[in-house]
């Protein structure tokens, strides 16, 4: 099944600035406007190739390479005002953003494994809806991939992006409650890490409900993995 | 026997059987492991239960014989989630920590399209020869399950109870309950009265046999009132009437209450004691073995008559014999003395009774006729009048039966109907010492032949004879404690020592494994409570007064032997 999306322009965050067959790197479109850490993106590379990636990181620093951030809080004034007072600090810095491409959907569907080509360079990056989110998520084969990636606070990561896909089924009427994905991906990483007690809690740990999404348990009747 | 339903045998399991787990290792002889689900609790399965596990050309059906905890490493172990946290619980909840089951593999069931089976496998439950496929799926056993196994409603079927964990009758085929003897086992107090009247209820009211009950503490002759539940029972021949089942007594002088109608007393003349019933009888005598060799003697010298001349002897008497025949005068003196014990019995007479005034000729007769016949022991509810009278009526019995089948061989007549004794203590008549001279120990072991069966109701199955409880056909058995018991049931029963644990997990009223010839594999049950709705069942199908010549019993001597 392929996803639509249905405002591309509305969903935009940045645009491709690096590119690689398993990572790529977006620029935001303004300054500290980074999607969340954990977040499902996605580049519409051509008419029948969409790429989607996983925010694992991101950082601000200076357009031009050799142009260093100096301190410019003074007499009281600092955070926003700082801004506030050099209008320029919007053109010069730049808030960049990770992404680990975790798979694809071509006309034949979505497909949990790197895609044929890297996504192209300056292509917009999309926010993935919740639709898009549920979709990709209705199998977790993906984990595997996050976990493998030992450059990064994989667990971090990951708890972060179950975290997300949570929340998209907690906004729109959906088949499964987010307390279920919680449980059913807690599952699929307790079968990847099942050598690794220690960083499966750490997962878990991170995914754990608060008291205001706590579903009751009796909705996990009749599940399967 | 079977019933299979029309129609592809794979569109048959319905979105309404729940898995329980997938096969993931095993063997055919030490049981196969399923790892549970996580949806699926392990305090949900319970040994005995019984289950299907769908391979990919047959379906097993199976019996749960172990329930254990695994972990998928030691570390989750060593480093337990807090009980509370019932997120983590569900996580690793058949992931990092599961269920497993051992089951045993009992039938199984060719599923293939018709084209692919052979003619003799079709729709038909065969002996487990091989075991699934890795992962096969484990679903808890449905109706349809339990109707393809068992008995099938029907005439000759009879509900004896349902399954641990469900609502749907489990039903013995009860012309393959009489065609053997049986056992209603089960320590004091375990519900093995229960289980035997309803059990005797069907056999009577199907007609699948004649049945005579040796009732030793007057339960089901006259109404009686239930020890656990504090109801009245109503009486087998209150049920089915007086045309089809007889009440007879010892007779007494002492006042019977009101409302213990009878259809006669029985009498027994010391003429019609035998050797071996008082061979039966001696260890209840204290006689050694040179009484029974002395009793030869004045067999040989008096003929039928010795009982009552021993009994008259006078010391001098005792002299003179002992001088005639050279047997020793201090043990043909004992011998008197230990067998007045008989003339103390109201019901003994001294008189001779002829075969034409012989009650228990009446009884046989009764018998033969197909009526059903129940001997309350009322007052002599005691070991002594109980074994001699059960031990001189099933020998007439005996003799009737065989000469009679006999006669059919040759034939001359029409074969006895099939008749189920029912007797209880019977570790009595049946011990390794006993059996040899009762004709309890013929009957079980060899009287199928001549159409007479045993159903032995006990409470010490490890004190019956090894060679007679190899023959009972099926036992239906509950609560056992003792290991030499739970040992006994399972003598000779292949993947036995699988079934142990189950027979050990009973519970102490009301349940009971059925196991043997009548059911095609063990199954619990949880024995069916006698209530409004057992007796409108006995009273729906009962056929009413039959059995005038003794023809609507169904003969099983002409089976070929297996």
């Amino acid at each position: 099944m392929s996803l639509q999306s249905p405002n591309d322009q509305a969903s935009r965050v940045g645009e491709v600035i690096g590119t690689a067959i398993s990572t790529f790197q977006g620029q935001c479109l303004r300054l500290h406007e980074s999607p969340p850490l954990g977040a499902l993106v996605r580049v519409r590379a051509e008419t029948d190739l969409t790429i989607y990636g996983i925010v694992v990181g991101a950082f601000t620093d200076g357009l031009d390479v050799g142009a260093r951030p100096i301190p410019r809080a003074a007499d009281g004034m600092e955070d926003a005002e700082v801004y506030h007072n050099h209008p320029d600090l919007a053109l010069v810095l730049r808030t960049c953003f990770d992404c680990l491409v975790v798979g694809f959907d071509d006309n034949a569907g979505i497909h949990q494994h790197l895609p044929p080509t890297p996504p192209p360079i300056h292509y917009s990056i999309g926010m993935g809806s919740s639709d898009e989110v549920r979709g990709f998520t209705r199998t977790l084969d993906y984990f595997r991939m996050l976990l493998g990636e030992r450059s990064l606070p994989t667990e971090e990561v990951l708890a972060a992006h179950i975290r997300c896909a949570a929340t998209a089924r907690e906004r729109t009427v959906a088949d499964e409650t987010a307390y279920a994905f919680r449980v059913r991906a807690g599952r699929e990483v307790a079968a990847l890490l099942r050598d690794d007690h220690q960083r499966l809690i750490t997962v878990l740990q991170r995914i754990r409900p608060t008291a205001v999404d706590e579903r009751p348990r009796a909705r996990l009747v009749g599940e399967t993995r | 026997m079977i019933s299979v339903h029309d129609g592809p045998l794979s569109t048959q399991h319905s979105a309404l059987s729940t898995r329980l787990g997938l096969v993931v290792e095993g063997s055919l002889t030490k049981g196969l492991t399923a790892r549970l689900d996580g949806s699926c609790s392990v305090e949900d399965v319970r040994v005995g239960r019984f289950v299907k596990i769908r391979g990919e050309h047959f379906d097993f059906f199976c019996l749960i014989t172990d329930v254990a905890l695994g972990a998928s490493s030691d570390q989750v172990l060593a480093d337990p989630p807090d009980p509370a946290d019932s997120f983590l619980q569900d996580v690793l909840l058949g992931t990092a920590t599961f269920g497993s089951v051992v089951v045993q593999p009992m039938l199984m069931l060719n599923k293939q399209p018709a084209d692919q089976v052979a003619p003799d496998e079709m729709g038909r439950p065969l002996p487990v020869r091989t075991i699934p496929v890795h992962f096969a799926p484990m679903d808890a056993a449905t109706k349809d399950d339990f109707d393809r196994v068992f008995a099938p409603e029907g005439e000759g079927s009879w509900e004896i109870g349902t399954p641990l964990d469900m609502d749907i009758p489990v039903r013995l085929d009860l012309e393959r309950v009489a065609e053997r003897s049986n056992g209603v086992f089960g320590k004091s107090g375990s519900g093995k009265s229960m289980l035997t009247r309803v059990l005797l209820s069907g056999l009577i009211r199907s007609g699948a046999a004649v049945n005579l009950i040796f009732d030793m503490h007057s339960e089901y002759a006259w109404p009686t009132r239930d020890a656990g539940s504090g109801l009245m029972l109503r009486s087998l021949k209150d049920l089915f009437g007086n045309a089809r089942v007889a009440v007879y007594t010892l007779r007494s002088t002492r006042p019977r209450p009101t409302g213990h109608r009878t259809d006669g007393d029985i009498r027994i003349g010391l003429n019609e004691i035998d050797i071996d019933d008082i061979a039966l009888l001696s260890e209840l005598l204290n006689l050694n073995e040179t009484a029974i060799e002395t009793i030869y003697l004045l067999q040989s010298r008096f003929g039928d008559t010795w009982l009552r001349d021993l009994l008259e002897m006078t010391p001098s008497d005792i002299k003179a014999f002992c001088d005639e025949v050279n047997a020793h005068p201090g043990a043909v003196g004992a011998l008197n003395r230990k067998l007045n014990q008989l003339r103390q019995l109201e019901f003994v007479t001294d008189e001779h009774v002829s075969r034409a005034s012989s009650s228990l000729e009446l009884i046989v007769n009764s018998l033969e006729r197909g009526s059903n016949v129940v001997l309350a022991f009322e007052h002599e509810s005691q070991l002594l009048p109980y074994m001699l009278v059960a031990n001189v009526l099933t020998r007439r019995i005996h003799a009737r039966w065989t000469a009679r089948m006999q006669a059919a061989h040759a034939d001359e007549a029409d074969r006895p109907p099939l008749l189920v004794i029912t007797v209880e203590e019977a570790h009595k008549f049946l011990s390794p010492s006993a059996a040899r001279h009762t004709s309890f120990g013929t009957i079980a072991r060899e009287l199928r032949k001549f159409n007479v069966t045993l159903l032995i109701v006990d409470q010490r199955p490890s004190g019956i004879d090894p060679e007679v409880l190899s023959q009972i056909g099926t036992r239906l058995t509950c609560q056992l404690n003792d290991e030499n018991d739970i040992a006994a049931i399972l003598a000779g029963i292949s993947g036995a020592s699988h079934l142990r644990s189950v027979l050990a997990s009973l519970d102490s009223q009301q349940q009971a494994m059925l196991l043997g010839h009548a059911v095609p594999m063990p199954v619990v049950i949880k024995v069916r409570t006698i209530d409004a709705a057992f007796y409108a069942d006995v009273m729906a199908g009962s056929r009413g007064p039959d059995f005038p010549d003794g023809k609507r019993a169904r003969d099983f001597a002409s089976l070929p032997d297996d």
